[in-house]
C-alpha cells in the first residue's frame, strides 16, 4: 500500500464516515431547524465528525482557461479518547487540490494529510481559517484566500463575494437519504470573483474568474444502501447559480435527490427527492480504472431540464492502486436547450467500489 | 614452438609432482583455505552488523536529510513546530523513541512512536500493508510490531502486548504485524506519537526530528544554522552521518576484529609460503634438471609462480565458501556483534559485501603466488650441475639471511608503539604487532641454530642424529617454525590480554558495587523507581541507607558516541566507591564536582581541576573534574554528578537504580523479599546481590570474547599444519638418508624416534619463541591498543596454567607429527628410496 493509497483512504474515510462504528453521543446529530449563521458558521464545527470546505471554479489566463478544485477537509477519526498529548490525534486536516487544463487532457491533483495541532494543521472555529503546513484557505477583510503551493502546480487565489450565501436544503439542512439523520448542514457561496496567479509546470500566470465555495459538516452523511454520490455545482452565465446531486444506490439506481435553483435576482427554489432524476448521455470508460463515468447527463428538474456536460472526459483522480476512493472531479459545461448557458464543476463518487471499502 | 614446450613442461614439472605429493597439495591447499575463510567469516560479520545497524536507522527515517536528537531522556516537544515553520524544511517528523521495559517477560522492545502522517511522508513503505490500520493506530494502546518483533515474541495481531512503566504494567492491543519486508527487518514495534507519550509518561517529550529539506535549500548551510538554534545538548547530524555516529560506539571493537581476521589470514599465508618454499627446495633436482635442458630461469619463475596462482586460486575459492557458510552460521548463532552486546535489537542478516570478498581472495592468491615467486627466483639463480647432485636442498638455505633487517623491525615496532592513535584508532599498535612479528620471522634461522648450538648432546644415537639433523639445517628448522610462531604468539597475546581484562574488570566490579542490595527497574528507559517506590524503600525495616541513581545520555559533539551521565547520591563515608585512577581533587570554590571516565579523559582531553559544561535538562551547567574514574561498561565516556544538582537542574526525581544498604543482622534473600513487598511489585523490579551481579558481568564478558576462542583455535590448528608440513617435507627430502640408516641397522621404530624427537625439538622451539614474541605482543595490546581503542586501562595479569599447558601440547603435536609423517614419506619402499640418487 503506497502513500497514495493510504491518503485516498483517508479521503474515503471523511467522505462515508457511517462505514465505522460509532455511538450516537459520540458526535454531534445533524437537526432540521438549526439556523446557521454566517460568518461565524463559516469557522469549523469539530463536535461534528466530518467537514469540509470545497472551492472549484473556471479561471481564464492569457492561454486557455483553466478549471481548479480546492478542498480542506476536517474529520475526527474517533472519538476524543482524552489523551492530554498535544499531539492527540482529535481532528485530521486533510486536503485535495486539482488543475483541469484541456491540453493537458487529465487532472495535475496533490493531497496532504496531517494530524490538528501545533500551529500547523488546524481549523479554527467560527471563521475560515483552514492550514495543513503551507496550504492555507483563510478569511481576510472582505476577501477569502487560498494558497495550495504544490508541486506540479501552484494557486494563490483571492475569492470576492458577489452574491449572498445559498443555503441547501431546508435552511441549510441537506438531507442525502430517507433517513433525517443522514444530513449536513450545507450552505455554497456562488459566483465568487476570483483573482490570483496560477502556476502550471513552470509556468506563471495571472488568472481571473468565477468560482463557487461549498462548505458542509455532518456527523453521518451516507446512508449504508448508497455507494455513491454525482454532485454539481454551477454558475450561470445569468448570474444564477445551480446545485444538484443524486445519491446512487448499489445497482445504480438514483438512492435520493435534491438540487436548488436560484436566479440572479434571488428567487430560490428547491427540488425534493421526487423532483430530480439524472439521465446518462454519454459514458467514458477509465482506462486505469476502468470505471464507467456518465460524463454527459441530462438533469430533470421539476419541469425544466439542463444538460452536464464534462469540459474533458479524463478528469479522474488518478490513483491506480486505490482500495477505496477514486472519483471523478472536473470542469464541466452547463447547456439548456442546446445553448450553454454556464460553467461549473462535476463530481461523481462511488464508481469503483463503494466509498471507503 | 615456444609455448608448446612450456605447456609441456609445466606438465611435467607439475602433474609429476603434484601426483607424487597430493598429501602436500591438500595441505597448500587447506591453508590458504583456512586463512582466507577466517579472514572472510570475521569480515562478512562486522559487514553485516554494519550493514543491517545502517538499514535499521535508515528505514525509520527514510528520505530524510537531516536528524535532530537529543538527551537519550528527551527533549521538549516545542521545538518541532519551530523546526517544521522554518522555509527550508519541507518535512519534520517527530519521533518518541522507547526502549521498552517488557513486563512478565525478559528484555526490552523498542518502541517507535511516530506520526504515521509524517513517518509516510519521509518513508512511505513504512507500514506496508498495515497502512489499512492507520486509523486505528490513531487510537491509544495500539500498537503494530514488526514482523521480527511478533516472531522473537510469539505474539499475533489480536495479542496484547505489555510493556512496563515505571514499576506498573501497562497493556497494549496489538493492531497489526508489520509485513516482513525489506524496511523494517528489525524487531520493534510502531505506535502513534500521541499514544507513546500517553502510554509512556513522556508528555510533552521528543527524542527526534528526522527533516527532509526543500530541494532548493543547501543542505550543509540549513543543518549549520539548524544546529545553531537548537537549545542545550541537542544536536543536528546528516541523516547519513546518523548511522555513522551510531556505530561509531563499536568501530573500535569491529576494527579490532578485522585486525584479528587479518592476522589469520597472515597466519595463512605464511603457512602456505612455507609449504611452497619447502616444496621447491624438494624438487630442487627436478629445477636443476629442467635448466640444464634448457629451460630458462625466467621460465621456471613463471611455472611455479601459475603453480603458487593456481594453488592460491583453488584453497581461495574453498575458503571463500567455507567463510561465508561460517560467517551465516556465526550470525545464526552468537548474532551480528558475535555475542558483545554492540548491536543489541539488531537482528542480524549475513550480507555479502563483493569489494571487501575480492580483496580478501586477491590476498589469498597474493600470499600463495608469492609462495611460489620466491623460491623459483631462487632455484632459479642456483648453476644447474650443483643442483643436480643430492643434499643441495639445504645449501639452497645455507646463506643465511643477516640479523639486521629483523632487529630494525623489532625496533621500528618499538617506536611505533609511542605513537598516538589515528582518527581514534590504534593503527601504529597494530602495526607495532606486524613490524614485531615480521621481525622475529626473520629472525627465526638464526634464533634456531643459536638455540640448537646451545643445546647438549645427547647419548643415544636416535636422538643424536634427530638435533644434528636440525643443526645441519637451520634453514628447514627455519621455514617449518614460520607459520607456528606466527600462530602460537598470537594465541599467547590474546591468551595474556584476555586473562588481563578479565582479572581487571572482576577487580572493578569488587570496587564498584559496594552496597548489599542493588534494585534496578530495568535497563530501558520506560522502567524507573518513582518518588511514591523511593519512599516505601526508605520506609522498609531492614533498610539502613539508600543510594539512587539516574542515568541519561547525552549528546556533547555531533559525530561523537553519546556521553552516559550518571547523577548519583554520593556516599559521604565512601568517597572511594569510584574506582578512581586519579587523585581526587574537589573543587575548593564551591562549584558543582564532576567524575569523568577515562573515556572522557581520553576523547574530550580533560584533566581533573578542569571545567566542563553539560547539556542536562534542557539547559547548561558547568561542572568541575574531581577525579577520573575507570568505566569497563561505557567506551563512549561517561561522566558522573551529584544527584541533587540533578534533581534541581530537571526536576526528575525519578531513578534507575538504587543501591541499598542493610542494617547489621538483615539477610540479603529476606530482605529483598520485603522490598518487593513495601514496592507492591513482581517481577517489574530487579533485586540483585553483588555476588550476583559480578557473576553476569563476567558472563557476559566470556561471551563477548567467545569469538576470540574460535579464532585461538583456528590459529593453532594452522600452526600444527605448518610443522606437518616442515617435518614432512624433511622426511619427504631424507628418504635417502633413512633408507640408509635403515639399511644401517636401525629399524623403522627407532627412526621414527629421531623425526618425532626432531618434530618436538622444532615445537619446543617454535612454543619458546612464540610465547616470547606473544608476551610483546601482548603488551601492545594491553597498553597501546587496548587503551586507544577503549580508552579504559587494565593492569597485566598472565595466565600462566593455559600458557603452560597449550605449550606442552604444541610440543606433544609436533612430536607426533613429525613421526607420522615419517610414515607417509616412507611408506613401503624403503629401498628404493636408497636408489634414488640419480
Amino acid at each position: 500500500m503506497n502513500r497514495r493509497t493510504w491518503l485516498q483512504s483517508l479521503l474515503g474515510t471523511v467522505l462515508a464516515p457511517v462505514s465505522l462504528p460509532t455511538h450516537a453521543t459520540d458526535f454531534e446529530p445533524v437537526v432540521p431547524g438549526r439556523a446557521i449563521e454566517l460568518p461565524q458558521d463559516e469557522g469549523s464545527h469539530p463536535r461534528f465528525r466530518t467537514e469540509w470546505w470545497y472551492i472549484t471554479g473556471w479561471l481564464e489566463r492569457d492561454a486557455s482557461p483553466i478549471g481548479f478544485q480546492i478542498t480542506f477537509f476536517r474529520t475526527r477519526p474517533h472519538p476524543d479518547s482524552g489523551n492530554p498529548s498535544r499531539f492527540n490525534p482529535r481532528d485530521l486536516i486533510i486536503a485535495h487540490a486539482a488543475v483541469s487544463e484541456r491540453e493537458h487532457g487529465r487532472l495535475r491533483h496533490a493531497q496532504k494529510v496531517a494530524r490538528a495541532g501545533f500551529g500547523l494543521a488546524y481549523a479554527e472555529e467560527k471563521r475560515m481559517n483552514v492550514r495543513l503546513d503551507d496550504w492555507h484557505l483563510t478569511t481576510g477583510d472582505s476577501f477569502y484566500a487560498a494558497r495550495i503551493p504544490g508541486d506540479d502546480f501552484a494557486l494563490d487565489l483571492r475569492f470576492r463575494r458577489t452574491q449572498p450565501p445559498l443555503l441547501q436544503g431546508e435552511n441549510g439542512y441537506s438531507r442525502k437519504g430517507p433517513r433525517p439523520s443522514s444530513a449536513s448542514y450545507y450552505y455554497s457561496l456562488p459566483h465568487l470573483a476570483v483573482a490570483g496567479t496560477a502556476r502550471i509546470g513552470k509556468q506563471e500566470s495571472p488568472v481571473r474568474g468565477e468560482a463557487w465555495l461549498d462548505h458542509e459538516w455532518s456527523s453521518e452523511i451516507m446512508e449504508p444502501e448508497a455507494v455513491g454520490w454525482d454532485w454539481i455545482g454551477i454558475n450561470l452565465d445569468d448570474g444564477a447559480a445551480l446545485m444538484a446531486f443524486r445519491m446512487r444506490a448499489k445497482d445504480g439506481s438514483q438512492h435520493w435527490a435534491a438540487a436548488t435553483y436560484r436566479t440572479a435576482s434571488g428567487e430560490r427554489r428547491t427540488f425534493g427527492e421526487k423532483e430530480v432524476s439524472w439521465t446518462v448521455k454519454r459514458r467514458w470508460r477509465s482506462p486505469r480504472t476502468g470505471a464507467d463515468y456518465p460524463v454527459a447527463v441530462r438533469i430533470h428538474m421539476g419541469s425544466t431540464s439542463f444538460d452536464v456536460d464534462a469540459w474533458f472526459d479524463d478528469q479522474e483522480a488518478d490513483t491506480r492502486l486505490t482500495t477505496g476512493a477514486v472519483y471523478w472531479e472536473g470542469a464541466a459545461i452547463l447547456s439548456r436547450d442546446g445553448r450553454r448557458v454556464g460553467r461549473g464543476y462535476l463530481e461523481m463518487t462511488g464508481y469503483v467500489g463503494r466509498l471507503r471499502m | 614452438m615456444m609455448t608448446s614446450t612450456f605447456l609441456a613442461l609445466a606438465r611435467m614439472l607439475v602433474h609429476g609432482s603434484w601426483r607424487q605429493n597430493r598429501a602436500r597439495l591438500a595441505l597448500s591447499i587447506s591453508a590458504i583455505a583456512l586463512g582466507v575463510a577466517l579472514g572472510t567469516t570475521v569480515h562478512l560479520v562486522n559487514y553485516s552488523a554494519v550493514a543491517e545497524f545502517d538499514s535499521a536507522v535508515r528505514s525509520l527515517s527514510g528520505d530524510a536529510h537531516v536528524q535532530v536528537s537529543g538527551p537519550r531522556s528527551g527533549f521538549d516537544e516545542a521545538l518541532y513546530p519551530e523546526l517544521a515553520n522554518r522555509v527550508e524544511v519541507a518535512v519534520a517528523s517527530p519521533v518518541l523513541e522507547i526502549e521498552a521495559k517488557l513486563a512478565q517477560r525478559q528484555g526490552n522492545l523498542k518502541v517507535v512512536g511516530m506520526d504515521p502522517f509524517r513517518a509516510l511522508a519521509l518513508q512511505p513503505a513504512l507500514l506496508g500493508e498495515a497502512g489499512e490500520q492507520l486509523l486505528e493506530l490513531l487510537r491509544p494502546n495500539t500498537i503494530m510490531l514488526s514482523h521480527a518483533a511478533a516472531q522473537k515474541l510469539a505474539l499475533a495481531k489480536g495479542d496484547v502486548l505489555r510493556v512496563q512503566v515505571g514499576l506498573n504494567v501497562r497493556a497494549l492491543e496489538i493492531i497489526a504485524i508489520l509485513p516482513a519486508g525489506e524496511t523494517l527487518r528489525q524487531p520493534l514495534a510502531l505506535m502513534d506519537i500521541a499514544a507513546a507519550q500517553w502510554t509512556f509518561d513522556q508528555l510533552g517529550r521528543l527524542s527526534r526530528l528526522d527533516l527532509r529539506l526543500r530541494p532548493e535549500a543547501p543542505v550543509a548551510a540549513t543543518l549549520e544554522s539548524i544546529h545553531c538554534a537548537l537549545p542545550a545538548g541537542l544536536i543536528a547530524v546528516e541523516a547519513e552521518q546518523a548511522s555513522a555516529q551510531g556505530l561509531a560506539m563499536s568501530r573500535a571493537y569491529r576494527v579490532n576484529l578485522n585486525m584479528l581476521a587479518l592476522v589469520s589470514l597472515f597466519t595463512g599465508a605464511v603457512l602456505v609460503f612455507s609449504t611452497q618454499t619447502l616444496s621447491a627446495l624438494r624438487r630442487r633436482t627436478h629445477f636443476s634438471l629442467l635448466r640444464a635442458l634448457g629451460v630458462s630461469s625466467r621460465m621456471l619463475v613463471a611455472l611455479l609462480t601459475g603453480e603458487g596462482i593456481l594453488l592460491g586460486a583453488i584453497g581461495t575459492s574453498l575458503g571463500l565458501g567455507l567463510g561465508i557458510f561460517s560467517a551465516h552460521l556465526a550470525i545464526g548463532y552468537a548474532g551480528s556483534d558475535l555475542g558483545a552486546g554492540f548491536f543489541a535489537g539488531v537482528v542480524a542478516r549475513a550480507s555479502i559485501d563483493p569489494v571487501g570478498l575480492a580483496i580478501i581472495a586477491c590476498c589469498g592468491i597474493a600470499a600463495s603466488a608469492l609462495g611460489g615467486f620466491v623460491p623459483a627466483l631462487e632455484a632459479g639463480r642456483a648453476a644447474p650441475a650443483a643442483g643436480l647432485r643430492a643434499g643441495d636442498e639445504q645449501r639452497a638455505l645455507e646463506t643465511l639471511p643477516s640479523l639486521k633487517p629483523g632487529l630494525v623491525l623489532l625496533l621500528a615496532g618499538g617506536v611505533l608503539t609511542l605513537l598516538p592513535a589515528v582518527d581514534g584508532l590504534p593503527m601504529f599498535g597494530y602495526a607495532a604487532i606486524a613490524a614485531v612479528l615480521v621481525g622475529a620471522l626473520m629472525l627465526m634461522p638464526a634464533y634456531v641454530r643459536a638455540a640448537l648450538a646451545w643445546l647438549p648432546r645427547f647419548q643415544f644415537a636416535s636422538a643424536w642424529l634427530g638435533l644434528q639433523q636440525l643443526r645441519g639445517s637451520p634453514g628447514y628448522a627455519g621455514i617449518s617454525l614460520a607459520a607456528i610462531l606466527v600462530s602460537f604468539s598470537l594465541v599467547v597475546s590474546m591468551l595474556i590480554m584476555i586473562q588481563s581484562f578479565r582479572l581487571s574488570l572482576d577487580d572493578w566490579l569488587a570496587q564498584v558495587l559496594p552496597a548489599d542490595l542493588y534494585a534496578r527497574a530495568g535497563s530501558s528507559t520506560s522502567a524507573w523507581i518513582d518518588h511514591k517506590a523511593q519512599a516505601a524503600l526508605a520506609s522498609a525495616a531492614s533498610v539502613a541507607r539508600v543510594g539512587y541513581s539516574r542515568f541519561d545520555k547525552l549528546q556533547l559533539e555531533p559525530g561523537r558516541p553519546a556521553v552516559t551521565l550518571i547523577a548519583r547520591d554520593l556516599i559521604p563515608d565512601q568517597p572511594d566507591a569510584l574506582p578512581l585512577v586519579s587523585p581526587q581533587r574537589l573543587p575548593a570554590d564551591g562549584a558543582t564536582p564532576a567524575w569523568i571516565s577515562e573515556a572522557m579523559h581520553a576523547l574530550y582531553r580533560l584533566d581533573v581541576g578542569d571545567r566542563l559544561v553539560l547539556p542536562v535538562g534542557g539547559s547548561r551547567i558547568e561542572v568541575t573534574v574531581a577525579g577520573i574514574w575507570r568505566d569497563y561498561v561505557r567506551q563512549g565516556g561517561t561522566v558522573l554528578i551529584p544527584r541533587d544538582v540533578y534533581i534541581r537542574l530537571t526536576g526528575d526525581t525519578r531513578a534507575n537504580e538504587a543501591w541499598i544498604w542493610l542494617r547489621p543482622g538483615a539477610a540479603p534473600d529476606a530482605a529483598s523479599n520485603e522490598i518487593r513487598t513495601a514496592l507492591d511489585v513482581g517481577a517489574e523490579i530487579e533485586i540483585r546481590q553483588p555476588g550476583t551481579l559480578r557473576e553476569l558481568s563476567l558472563q557476559a564478558f566470556d561471551r563477548t570474547f567467545a569469538v576470540t576462542y574460535a579464532l585461538q583455535v583456528a590459529a593453532l590448528i594452522i600452526g600444527l599444519f605448518g610443522i606437518s608440513v616442515g617435518t614432512s617435507a624433511q622426511a619427504f627430502a631424507r628418504r635417502r638418508e633413512f633408507g640408509v640408516l635403515h639399511h644401517l641397522g636401525m629399524s623403522m621404530r627407532e627412526l621414527r624416534n629421531t623425526v618425532a624427537l626432531e618434530g618436538g625439538v622444532l615445537g619446543a622451539l617454535g612454543a619458546f619463541a612464540g610465547l616470547a614474541v606473544g608476551s610483546i605482543m601482548s603488551l601492545v595490546l594491553v597498553h597501546v591498543i587496548n587503551r586507544q581503542s577503549f580508552h579504559w586501562s587494565m593492569e597485566l595479569h598472565v595466565p600462566w596454567l593455559p600458557l603452560t599447558t597449550l605449550s606442552l601440547l604444541l610440543v606433544f603435536c609436533a612430536a607426533l607429527t613429525a613421526a607420522l609423517s615419517i610414515r607417509s614419506a616412507l611408506g613401503d619402499d624403503i629401498i628404493r628410496a636408497v636408489k634414488e640418487d640419480w
